[in-house]
């Protein structure tokens, strides 16, 4: 076992710095350098001046020095500085993150509240009129472009009614206000971008419960325990629901990388100021030290996922462990 | 301000609110209104996030925005786009133009109480001229020969040529010597405090979300009335758009089509003033002069006879823009009345054409010379609508002559390494944003035209070169006006570039505000000034 | 379902057809016009360059729908591949390729689009591309593990025993086999493509004018919101049932799939 564990975690380092690398190499080697993009379309900014930009970057010496000095400097957990405002990489990481996390976890706490339910009375109900009704509603969210969403709810609940602040995270003058006003807030600015969050992607979750839930049904042990007389209830939450939940977990793990991951689209669309953004814009402006340190910590993220999940299964079934040697 | 870049590329046509503010905050009375009272904050929006608060390495207008209103320079532009004293109270140009001798204001603290002295003015212009900086702005400040502080309160600059651009150079806002001194520019903390002499102070900056700047009760202009000034960042132009439509924006810049269309009801007539007046910019597009069709002269003037650029004004902007006839600003003393705005006359275009030495050989229409189509691509950068339908405008009047253009759209950052600065293009379709001065000797003069350099489509006229040293050489205006009205003729005339239009900028300023005013230098320019009557604010402040 | 189906074919039919009798009225420009309202004259209305709508949204079928066929069409070959491969050599050939899957998944697709975009500029061909070759993880460790499954099946070690190549193996026994699921998958794949080439366009490095796309047409219909409901609310209805009506169809092929097993 633990010699199982160590090969797969020897086998991640490689795999990390085999990314890094090219990644590195893709991004120094797109068109359009970190000077340019600073340099605008400046009349002032002359040849020398770039030039000087360039050597105080480090960005004049052959690449592969440039990644071995970023490499030195990772493994001493240090990402450099962003060339735009010269803050630390880690601290703008840091700041973008809690947002983005926030709304991922939020959102997918909803998933799951909404997601469950669904699936459940779909599976109980299969072929009736309400599960055709909640199957194409489920569908509609998986299907709606995000943004035409957004904004036509954002003109709707914002504008038109004027119930719920459109975008943003809280209202002015915010840090005066008293606690309590302070979560209302937040929350009031939430419920907009978790509510179509969850929308477009609550179809997974009730799609696997209501499948999975149908297939638990149809097994002896429920049928044997409905004969015995249980309550139709106690069937479904106490015996057949657990059951479905085992797989649900596994795939609720592979998706704590995606936690960090942030859309650029529906970020920009109600002024959320998280890592989708934060990537974006470090990526037209060719904030190498940046896109670098997100994409390392999104490489990092999604191989401990694997790694958890493999670990996961491995402990689950032995065999796995065996390998395939035929 | 707080010199923006003289003459920078537009990259966003809607040039974001607080632009608009940048420059001039002294008015001595304001004529018709009563005693401004205190209190209220004003919110504006930008689409992007400041990148850097020190003046002279602010290269985006979100930071000169903000910059504008935390920092002074020694002069400033007035509402009339007539330089005056900003930190200096007055300056004498002696020897020719060859020396500039400052006079400071002596009642002047640091936000952080700190007096400002030359020494100050010293010490920005140090780092302005350090190699280690990386400013953009230092092209201005080489013809400086030598800087030095007479006493605490004058400076002595002398200059190795007389350069009359030169004095508005001076408007670069003013960086406290005690502060920074011992701090690397690169890193330093000041970028997100920074201090400085203007009427307002940041107190905070939640990233990427908004910032907050207090009135400065020690301006020495007095406090400005309105207590707070919210910058929000908002990225999403649509979403700015409907925070507008409910009043959580007090002033913005329109599209056209909002201007026009998405605010006539009630609400908006009811909350909002309008105003609309000419940017300080032009669209145009640029023949990239090394291609064997456009260095024809001809050629470029058949298309531009193709090309209805009212037309274009009409639909693209929905009539809210003027004609441009050359590189400078309707109604400015630079600009050459006399210059006409060109005819469209697409039957005038084709015989150009046929004289040019172009015959239609297939069916398709496409003109061709020496057997080669004439068939081109304009490049243009993304993110503007209203460009972009000029171009689809364009592509079709041009194959009504029979030309074939191809729109290209490009990412900024590609834009100028792998075209501009290769030379690698037909055409470009961009917009420059004009400075007050109107030296435009980066731009058109041929000493320009190496890589990295803005004469990119490589224009030469040896007439043209002579104007601009000599424009750059005289500070008497009505003399540097008859120089800049001969180079607008022989520009119209030459059609290095098909200039297009000059699109009026549209803000929108929420009503409760008293004292706002359009002026030449467009709206905002009073700022400090402004007011809301007791009962009509908004916002209850406490502090 | 048959809506679905019905909303499909027609769909189908704009693509193929539209270009070849709209392509110039879906460009005409009528500056006299524009913004107009929905009419029997335009049904849709109008944009702000005076081009009927309907007609745009018409043709920009054939480069949204065949955006979308094209890139699964690129993203299933090579997940093909790559999963058989895999899944039937097994061993080091299986880790190799499956690291690689792995990588892929960690590289931000996104900045792969960015960065292809800025070297090949933007337009169709490099748009499929990249949204197929960033999209073929999935299809391939599916089948993986569906061949890692049928490959010690009775019917593939008969073939086996009787000398077949591998060859015959995999083309004869175990894609077809393991094909149904990915279908499924390619499907899903379809519509997800149709929605990211309009998030593309939101960015601004989607499909290039004049071409009519549904990405770029929504994009024209969010600057006039507040003053042209129809711009808005047309593409964006366009795009929510035709993707809508490509989920349902999976969902069921998959469900009958799943019955017929």
């Amino acid at each position: 076992m633990t010699k199982y564990f160590l090969k797969k975690t020897a086998g991640t380092v490689p795999l990390l710095i085999g990314i890094t690398l090219i990644t590195f190499l893709v991004i120094h080697l797109a068109p359009g350098s970190a000077v340019d993009a600073k340099a605008s379309f400046n009349p002032k900014m002359t040849a020398q001046a770039k030039a000087k930009l360039e050597s105080l970057y480090g960005l004049d010496r052959p690449i592969l020095v440039q990644y071995a000095d970023w490499m030195g400097r990772l493994v001493r957990c240090d990402f450099g500085t962003s060339f735009v405002d010269g803050k630390p990489v880690t601290e703008k990481i840091l700041q973008a993150a809690p947002v983005t996390l926030a709304i991922n976890l939020g959102t997918l706490l909803l998933i799951l509240v909404l997601g469950i339910p669904l699936g459940v009375y779909g599976a109980v109900r299969a072929g009736t009129l309400g599960d055709k009704v909640l199957t194409v509603v489920v569908f509609a969210g998986f299907s709606v472009p995000t943004f035409w969403l957004s904004l036509i709810l954002m003109s709707f609940f914002g504008v038109r009614l004027g119930w719920l602040p459109i975008s943003g995270l809280h209202s002015l003058f915010y840090d005066e206000m008293g606690t309590w006003q302070q979560y209302l807030d937040l929350g009031r600015h939430l419920i907009l971008p978790i509510g179509v969050a969850a929308f477009t992607s609550v179809a997974g979750i009730s799609r696997y419960v209501r499948s999975g839930m149908i297939q638990v049904l149809e097994k002896p042990y429920i049928r044997t325990a409905r004969a015995k007389g249980l309550s139709r209830n106690r069937v479904i939450y106490g015996h057949a629901l657990p059951n479905v939940f085992l797989p649900l977990i596994t795939i609720l793990g592979l998706s704590i990388p995606g936690l960090l991951g942030g859309s650029v689209i529906f970020e920009t669309i109600f002024s959320v100021p998280g890592m989708g953004r934060l990537f974006f814009d470090s990526v037209f402006t060719r904030d190498y030290p940046v896109i670098m340190g997100i994409l390392t910590l999104g490489a990092c993220l999604t191989l401990l996922g694997n790694f958890l999940a493999d670990i996961g299964y491995a402990l689950a079934d032995p065999r796995i462990r065996v390998g395939e040697h035929s | 301000m707080l010199l923006k870049a003289k003459i920078r590329l537009k990259k966003n046509i809607f040039v974001s609110p607080p632009t608009l503010l940048v420059g001039i905050f002294f008015l001595t009375v304001s004529p018709c209104l009563a005693a401004p009272v205190e209190g209220d904050a004003f919110v504006t929006s930008s689409i992007s996030e400041p990148s850097n608060l020190i003046p002279f390495l602010a290269s985006d207008s979100a930071s000169h925005a903000v910059t504008a209103l935390i920092f002074n320079g020694l002069v400033k532009y007035d509402e009339n786009l007539k330089l005056i004293g900003d930190l200096a109270e007055r300056w004498e140009i002696q020897d020719g133009g060859l020396r500039i001798l400052f006079y400071l204001r002596k009642n002047v603290r640091w936000q952080d109480g700190e007096p400002f002295t030359a020494e100050d003015v010293k010490f920005t212009y140090q780092k302005l001229t350090d190699p280690a900086t990386p400013t953009p702005y230092g092209g201005d400040f080489e013809k400086v020969k030598s800087l030095t502080v007479v006493d605490p309160y004058t400076i002595e600059v002398i200059y190795k040529e007389t350069f009359s651009p030169g004095l508005a150079s001076w408007s670069m806002g003013i960086v406290p010597k005690h502060l920074l001194e011992k701090e690397n520019l690169l890193k330093t903390d000041f970028t997100r405090h920074p201090i400085g002499t203007g009427p307002y102070r940041l107190k905070k900056w939640t990233t990427g979300q908004s910032l907050e700047l207090w009135a400065n009760a020690d301006y020495f202009e007095g406090k400005p009335p309105i207590k707070r000034y919210i910058y929000r960042i908002i990225p999403d132009q649509t979403t700015s758009f409907l925070e507008l439509s409910v009043g959580n924006i007090d002033m913005a810049a329109l599209t056209p089509l909002q201007h026009q269309k998405q605010t006539d009801t009630l609400f908006f007539t009811k909350n909002y003033q309008k105003f609309r007046y000419p940017s300080f910019g032009y669209c145009y597009l640029g023949y990239n002069l090394k291609h064997p069709f456009f260095s024809d002269q001809r050629v470029r003037k058949a298309l531009g006879l193709a090309v209805n650029k009212k037309e274009i004004i009409e639909a693209s902007l929905l009539g809210l823009g003027k004609v441009s006839t050359g590189p400078f600003l309707p109604g400015t003393w630079a600009y050459n009345p006399d210059v006409p705005e060109g005819v469209f006359d697409p039957a005038a275009a084709r015989t150009l054409l046929k004289e040019a030495g172009f015959i239609a050989v297939g069916q398709d229409g496409i003109l061709s010379r020496d057997g080669k189509k004439f068939s081109f691509t304009v490049l243009t950068n993304q993110g503007n609508d209203q460009r972009k339908m000029a171009c689809e405008i364009i592509q079709k009047r041009l194959r009504d002559v029979g030309v074939q253009m191809d729109i290209r759209t490009v990412e900024w950052g590609t834009f100028l390494k792998e075209f501009i600065d290769k030379r690698n293009f037909d055409a470009v379709m961009l917009a420059w944003q004009l400075s007050y001065d109107p030296d435009i000797y980066d731009i058109f003069h041929s000493s320009k035209t190496k890589q990295g350099e803005f004469n990119f489509i490589g224009y030469k006229n040896q007439e043209v070169d002579a104007l601009l040293d000599e424009g750059r050489r005289e500070f008497d205006e009505t003399v540097r006006a008859k120089i800049y009205h001969r180079i607008h003729q022989i520009l119209s005339d030459d059609e290095p570039y098909l200039f297009l239009y000059v699109p009026e900028a549209l803000p929108v300023v929420h009503r409760r505000f008293q004292g706002v005013r359009q002026a030449p230098k467009g709206v905002g320019f009073n700022f400090i000034h402004w007011y809301v009557p007791k009962d009509e604010q908004k916002y209850k402040l406490k502090a | 379902m048959k809506a679905a189906i019905i909303w499909l074919g027609a769909i189908l039919l704009a693509a193929v057809a539209a270009p070849f009798f709209l392509s110039s009225a879906s460009q005409s420009m009528n500056l006299l016009s524009p913004l107009e309202a929905p009419s029997l004259h335009h049904w849709m209305g109008t944009d702000p360059l005076g081009r009927d709508l309907f007609f745009r949204i018409l043709c920009g079928a054939q480069v949204s729908v065949g955006v979308g066929f094209a890139a699964v069409l690129i993203a299933t070959v090579m997940g093909i591949l790559i999963g058989t491969v895999a899944g039937y050599f097994g061993s080091w050939v299986d880790r190799i390729l499956m690291s690689l899957t792995d990588a892929m998944l960690c590289f931000p697709v996104f900045f792969l689009i960015l960065a292809v975009i800025a070297i090949l500029g933007p337009g169709m061909i490099p748009i499929v591309v990249i949204i197929g070759a960033t999209g073929w993880m999935g299809t391939a460790r599916l089948i993986r593990a569906e061949i890692l499954t049928l490959k010690h099946r009775e019917f593939v070690l008969a073939a086996r025993a009787f000398g077949a190549s591998n060859r015959w193996i995999l083309t004869r026994h175990l894609i077809p086999n393991a094909l149904g699921p990915v279908i499924v998958h390619a499907i899903l794949g379809v519509s997800a493509a149709i929605l990211t080439e309009t998030a593309l366009s939101f960015l601004g490095i989607g499909v290039q004018p004049p071409t009519p796309s549904w990405g770029n047409i929504l994009m024209d219909g969010k600057a006039t919101l507040g003053s042209a409901w129809w711009m808005m609310l047309f593409p964006g209805l366009v795009i929510f049932l035709t993707v809508l009506s490509v989920n349902v169809l999976g969902e069921k092929i998959s469900h009958q799939m799943r019955g017929s097993r």
